[in-house]
């Protein structure tokens, strides 16, 4: 026996079903199902920002960052975190993450690359690579340290993100910390991102977020980030000196091909 | 006479790895650890892609993360525990060797926690952080901890530090 609830909800689909036969053919089909084109001019501005970044012989980058982990319940936690990198091409890198875990910083002179744990006063050094961006992806691919910010020296020079790049969009003017900027924002697989780009001659980018859409928590991390381009440097700051009570120990190589069961182990 | 020793330390894991979890006190939680901080490089294509897909029926159903590289990078599998996490601002909490919340590593299907005080480690398991009266000991520059007939190796494993259990270094 219908309800007065159930006439109701038929009424209402019917209207709808109406409203929308009335709104005529031409504006149904698209609608929602054509996704954001890659916009040329998105990608231009991408490409400016990375030239401009490579044009920067140093400079020094403080950030605040939150990183959402997402526990096997699916509940979700932020957590507070902060970044300073220091940069001088072709050879040097200096960079310290804080956050309410753990400490990091990370030496680089062109020559060896160290990872020291300041409050557990435990490093790691080996040889590294003779460039910054050589250097990177030698410690991402053989020990599996990610930097943070890694992004900076990539953009603009990584062709490869076309073939997966989904959506380039331009969002619109925007203002990060007071600055203007404009907000640009892709899809590319396993994640959405957004940058804001500084407006005028000087495009650096200013916030970043990432959006990991391939858990459905959809965690994000975010950078807001504070430049300073007439840093003092000098050669010191990318040495590592072992501080003293400070202990040497190994580093792990990171296997990438996939165990074929538990990859736990070693 | 093997397999039957494989085995035998087989059990010997397991019963590790059970009392490990069943140590930690209150409700302690894994983090999925997939949230990713890089828009570019081996993160997110090349040969890390090649790996995530190559691995991905595996992890899927342990809806852990997808790649061994990234897993080390986001502190996957990093305890949260909520007594712990009244202490959280103490900074002592941190300084020592034995505190498994500055470094929480990455045992991916493998519930490790702080070393039990156990008799007999496997050679080859990797824990957090090393039971109470370990002594430091440097063997060719780098440090060990010796506690009693075991030694354990400190090691960077992406930005954690792991501990192994290792033969007694020369």
């Amino acid at each position: 026996m219908p309800t007065s609830r159930t006439v109701f909800a038929t009424v209402v689909l019917a209207a709808a079903f109406l409203a929308a036969a009335a709104a005529g053919p031409s504006q149904q089909a698209p609608a929602g199902a054509a996704p954001p084109a890659v916009e040329p001019t998105v990608l231009q501005a991408l490409e400016r920002m990375g030239a401009y970044l490579r044009t920067l012989d140093s400079f020094e980058v403080q950030a605040r960052t939150a990183i959402d982990e997402v526990l096997e319940s699916g509940q979700k936690l932020q957590f507070d975190g902060a970044i300073r990198l220091r940069a001088r091409r072709p050879d040097r890198l200096w960079a310290e993450v804080v956050s309410d875990r753990k400490t990091r910083e990370y030496f680089y002179d062109g020559k060896t690359f160290t990872i020291y744990g300041p409050r557990n006063k435990l490093y790691a050094s080996v040889p590294a690579p003779a460039t910054l961006r050589e250097m990177i992806t030698a410690v991402e691919e053989k020990y599996g340290i990610f930097l943070p910010l890694a992004d900076l020296f990539r953009w603009g020079t990584d062709p490869l993100r076309r073939e997966t790049l989904r959506a380039a969009i331009n969002v619109g003017p925007a203002t990060v910390g007071g600055t203007p900027c404009d907000h640009l924002a892709f899809r590319d697989e396993g994640i959405d991102w957004q940058v804001w780009i500084q407006k005028g001659d000087a495009p650096l980018p200013r916030k970043l977020v990432i959006t990991t859409t391939d858990d459905e928590a959809r965690p994000q991390y975010v950078a807001a980030l504070d430049w300073n381009l007439a840093p003092a440097l000098n050669d010191r700051m990318f040495t590592f000196e072992p501080p003293q009570g400070a202990s040497r120990i190994a580093i792990r190589e990171v296997t990438l091909e996939p165990a074929s069961g538990n990859s736990g182990g070693n | 006479m093997a397999v039957f020793h494989r085995r035998s330390l087989l059990a010997l894991i397991s019963l590790a790895a059970l009392l490990a979890t069943l140590a930690p006190p209150a409700a302690a939680q894994r983090a999925r650890g997939a949230t990713r901080t890089q828009v570019s490089g081996s993160a997110s294509r090349g040969s890390a892609s090649a790996s995530r897909s190559a691995s991905s029926s595996a992890s899927r159903s342990t809806s852990s993360s997808r790649n061994v590289n990234r897993e080390v990078n986001r502190n996957v599998d990093r305890d949260v525990n909520v007594d712990r996490d009244i202490n959280i601002d103490v900074d002592n909490d941190w300084n020592d060797w034995d505190n498994d919340w500055d470094d929480h590593p990455v045992a991916r299907g493998v519930a490790f926690g702080t070393a039990a005080a156990l008799t007999a480690a496997a050679i080859g398991s990797i824990v957090y952080s090393v039971p109470p009266g370990c002594v430091p000991v440097v063997v060719n520059g780098f440090t060990y901890q010796q506690c009693g007939g075991t030694w354990y190796q400190p090691q960077y494993a992406g930005s954690q530090v792991t501990y192994v259990v290792v033969n007694p270094p020369q």
